[in-house]
């Protein structure tokens, strides 16, 4: 069965997600910062009178982090929650047949394996699906315990 | 004469998609693309950003109506289509309540199919 | 127009044998009603040849014959619909309606065509009923309306494909380009519709030629007539009648008097996202009045007018909020069909009733509302209303009642689905929840019914298609309480559950005091603050660790929101602005860079990381656009251990 990805390039990998996952892709909107949120969540924006948290994807995914004005929102919702996840620019759309992508993530480095849903050999490049779910899950962190 | 409008047809039959795209090319309609089920409707319609998308209401998998709410959730002004046949009546009302601007009835009469496309992109 | 040529000739010789067959049968049962008035098995006989007779000129293209069927039909209805009983008059009038037809036959066979049937002859025909009962024939007006209304009549032809479909894609144009008031059959009974041969409309906010242009150069309508309708005029001195060849829709008495007269005023159709600007505008322009107010706290000659201001911009945020509320019926009325569907897959026989639809609702929480709706209501079907057989032998009637009943008490709206189903299962409930250790043994059954929000909280043995599949009542629960409501359920074994949602009548709003700290705005709620006002950084001083400052001969610690909210650098500020309030059973100062004036907010919440936005009620958009965050001082204060300073 043929399965349809939102794809991205972040530093020297490509990136997909599920595109029933993809709400809408917007160029930068302007953030208003959420103070002792880790860094990784770099603010609230204003998507059409509904307030969306945004978060830095390269940063969640621990890679180096550098946005500038090409950066763009990928919003995805995922179980009724609506997140924003700022990804560098150009994006397109492939279809992928299930049975080419690879469950197994462990020819992967860079990222954190537990992100990855699976992988896929998109015209010789290596793809990879990111499991939005796992990206958007944030353990109950102790964010408020390096204040005073 | 302006930009011809761009139309995006999806239909799991190929006998309906061609005779849909040799209508449509006839009639000074650009198709810009084709989608054979639901899920590569809703992402060409993502890609191509159509001006109309002829949507078949029964397909395998993702049924007709299924497509045109998640085009809509996409894009709320969608101009989408319906293509039906005898005896889906209840889909067919279903799909004007959920945002479609028109529907077709197999089998096509090309003036009639050509006439509501035109409506419908008015 | 032109409409595909179909040799009707060939059908004319059987329509005319039928026609003649069922104005007999007609004729006949109008004798039986004669001698026996309350023979209701004559009513519907009429009823049922008056039927025939319409759907077969409608499909012959003979609106006179089929309209005038319909009046029949109608005039029928409204007798069985009230239970009156015939008298001699209307079966003279009903006769009346035998003898059109036969002249219409007549026509049909002399000319091959029917024959125009002039005003007055028509109410000839309706001279024998009574006003209410010739107003059942014609739609049940309730408008009353200034400014220009359109009357339109619209018939489709007989090769139209989908009737009741091209008359909904009519009333969706019809509404792009104007405003729809009301149609015959309602928006909501085209859906149910078999078919369907004429639609009328009355529109307004449209000119006549954007009608001309929708309905013009398609096969589907055969004709249509469009004129100027006023809905303000007194039906007595309206003098309609004559213009059309058909009566025109008057004001009447209300047939359906179950139903208040709606009372329509003129209105125009908004863009929501205007709606939206213009509420942020409003808010902005309350900060700016505030900002006003405290720079001319000086000078007095200005006072009256800034006081004035106040006012005005006060009921201007009145009026905004009121143009956002919408009625409930906009959700409620996709449910009929919805529950129906359900019913017929379900093999239940269901009723849905739906009271209070006018009550009204913020826009924003009327979007969001219709899932968990949408959710109760099939639970509702699935498993509260019980299968025809198990209805039966329990004595309840074969066709289940759900009710969905909306109403306002307070500053809440109340909405509740209630089924005359089987009830909770508080025993399996009871037993379920032992299981999960969530209850003692003695605990009470309302306390029992409401696990049922509880995540992961399931019975259903039998999870079918429609509902109980993935997603629970803690989601229904969930989506009510991101909306500031609340969610109950009652249930009696054998009688039924009824769920009862609580929502505020707008959206959660606060009053606020925005205030802004290096470059950005935060708001604090009112509710916390008990003064503000200014101190000098000399009047800082430092007991222990914490900094205070002395508020009328009383110690007050204070804290800096750059500190709380992570900003490293300090104001240079020659005065410091101080926001005091009450944490607690304490007083606290908090400095702030500067204070930008009070307002309502509007609370918007945000629906994932919730962890993140601990130190914050919520959000809310300014005027401009812009995101402020809206400071939980509990949290916030709870979390700086702010030090205990003796007072004495």
């Amino acid at each position: 069965m043929l399965k349809q990805f939102v794809v991205f390039p972040l530093e020297d990998e490509l990136y997909g997600v599920d595109i029933h996952q993809v709400m809408r892709i917007e160029k930068m909107l302007s953030l208003t910062r959420v103070p002792n949120a880790p860094p990784f969540v770099i603010g609230v924006c204003n998507l059409r009178g509904s307030v969306i948290p945004v978060i830095d994807l390269k940063q969640r995914l621990a890679l180096p982090s550098n946005l500038d004005e090409n950066a763009k929102i990928i919003f995805v919702n995922v179980g009724k929650q609506v997140v924003g996840m700022t990804i560098d620019s150009a994006v397109d759309v492939t279809s992928i047949d299930s049975d080419e992508i690879e469950p197994s993530p462990s020819l992967v480095t860079g990222i954190d394996s537990q992100f990855i849903q699976g992988v896929a050999k998109v015209s010789n490049r290596l793809l990879i699906i990111l499991d939005m779910e796992r990206v958007l899950t944030v353990d109950q962190l102790n964010v408020l315990a390096d204040m005073d | 004469m302006g930009p011809k409008n761009r139309i995006l047809i999806v239909d799991d039959a190929a006998f309906m998609r061609m005779m849909i795209r040799d209508i449509l090319t006839k009639n000074n309609f650009e198709v810009v693309g084709e989608a054979t089920n639901g899920e590569e409707a809703v992402s060409k319609y993502i890609e191509l950003q159509p001006d109309l998308v002829t949507l078949d209401i029964t397909m395998p998998g993702m049924d007709g109506v299924t497509v045109l709410k998640k085009i809509r959730e996409y894009d709320p002004s969608a101009r989408v289509v319906m293509c039906s046949a005898m005896g889906q009546q209840a889909m067919v009302v279903e799909a004007i309540q959920n945002g479609a601007k028109d529907f077709i009835n197999k089998p096509f009469h090309p003036q009639k199919v050509v006439e509501i496309l035109r409506r419908a992109l008015r | 127009m032109t409409v595909e040529n179909i040799d009707l000739n060939s059908y004319l010789p059987i329509f005319i044998e039928e026609t003649k067959d069922n104005i007999q049968l007609i004729s006949s049962n109008l004798l039986r009603l004669e001698h026996n008035a309350d023979d209701v098995e004559a009513i519907n006989e009429i009823f049922r040849a008056a039927h025939t007779l319409k759907g077969m000129s409608a499909t012959m293209g003979y609106t006179e014959i089929s309209q005038l069927a319909h009046q029949a039909e109608n005039l029928l209805d409204e007798v069985r619909q009230n239970n009156a009983r015939i008298n001699s008059e209307m079966i003279t009038g009903f006769f009346h309606f035998v003898d059109e037809f036969e002249a219409q036959l007549q026509s049909l066979v002399e000319t091959g065509a029917p024959r125009k049937i002039a005003p007055e002859r028509f109410q000839e025909i309706l001279a024998p009923f009574s006003p209410a009962q010739a107003a059942a024939t014609e739609i049940p007006w309730e408008a009353a309306e200034e400014g220009q209304c359109y009357l339109l009549e619209i018939f489709f032809s007989r090769d139209c494909q989908l009737p009741q479909a091209r008359a909904m894609i009519i009333c969706n144009q019809l509404n792009s380009v104007g405003k729809l008031l009301k149609t015959s059959p309602s928006q909501e009974q085209l859906a149910q519709l078999e078919q369907l041969d004429k639609l009328v409309c009355i529109v307004s906010d449209i000119r006549p030629e954007e009608v001309r242009a929708l309905l013009e150069g398609g096969v589907e309508v055969d004709y249509y007539t469009i004129e100027k309708y006023s809905c303000d005029e007194d039906p007595e001195t309206q003098d309609a009648q004559e213009e059309g060849e058909f009566s025109q829709p008057q004001a009447g008495e209300d047939s359906d008097s179950r139903h208040d007269p709606l009372v329509l005023r003129p209105t125009i159709r908004v863009d929501t996202e205007k709606l939206d600007q213009l509420l942020n505008l409003v808010s902005e322009l309350v900060i700016n009045k505030t900002t006003l107010l405290q720079a001319t706290t000086n000078y007095p000659v200005l006072a009256d007018g800034v006081e004035h201001l106040h006012r005005l911009t006060s009921e201007l945020q009145v009026i905004v909020m009121k143009m956002r509320m919408i009625p409930l019926e906009t959700v409620f009325n996709r449910f009929p069909r919805m529950v129906r569907d359900t019913a017929i897959a379900l093999d239940k026989l269901v009723n849905l009733e739906i009271r209070g639809g006018d009550t009204e609702l913020d826009r924003t929480i009327i979007d969001d509302i219709a899932d968990p709706l949408v959710h109760l209501l099939r639970n509702a079907v699935d498993h509260g209303i019980e299968s025809v057989e198990e209805r039966l032998s329990r004595g309840k009637p074969r066709t289940g009642t759900i009710r969905l009943e909306a109403y306002q008490t307070g500053n809440q709206v109340v909405i509740e689905v209630s089924d005359d189903g089987r009830g909770l299962d508080i025993e399996q409930i009871r037993a379920k929840s032992r299981e999960l250790r969530l209850v003692g043994p003695d605990a009470e059954a309302s306390e029992l019914a409401n696990l049922i929000f509880t995540p992961g909280f399931s019975t259903a043995d039998n999870v079918t298609d429609l509902s109980g599949r993935g997603v629970g009542l803690d989601v229904v629960k969930n989506s009510i309480e991101a909306l500031g409501g609340s969610i109950d359920v009652f249930s009696r074994p054998n009688e039924g559950t009824t769920f009862k949602i609580s929502l505020p009548l707008t959206l959660a709003i606060i009053q606020g005091l925005l205030v802004r700290c290096s470059e950005e705005i935060y708001v604090i709620p009112l509710s916390y603050i008990t003064e503000t006002g200014i101190v000098f950084p000399e009047e800082i001083q430092t007991i222990g660790q914490q900094d205070i400052v002395m508020l009328r001969g009383k110690v007050l610690p204070i804290v800096y929101l750059r500190k709380l909210l992570g900003i490293d650098s300090h104001s240079s500020a020659e005065e410091l602005n101080l926001v005091v309030v009450r944490y607690g059973e304490r007083q606290i100062g908090i400095i702030v860079d500067d204070l930008l004036g009070q307002q309502d907010i509007v609370i918007k919440n945000v629906n994932w990381g919730e962890q993140f936005f601990r130190c914050f009620l919520g959000c809310s958009i300014l005027g401009d656009g812009s995101v402020v965050l809206i400071l939980d001082i509990n949290v916030l204060l709870s979390v700086t251990r702010v030090r205990e300073v003796n007072n004495a």
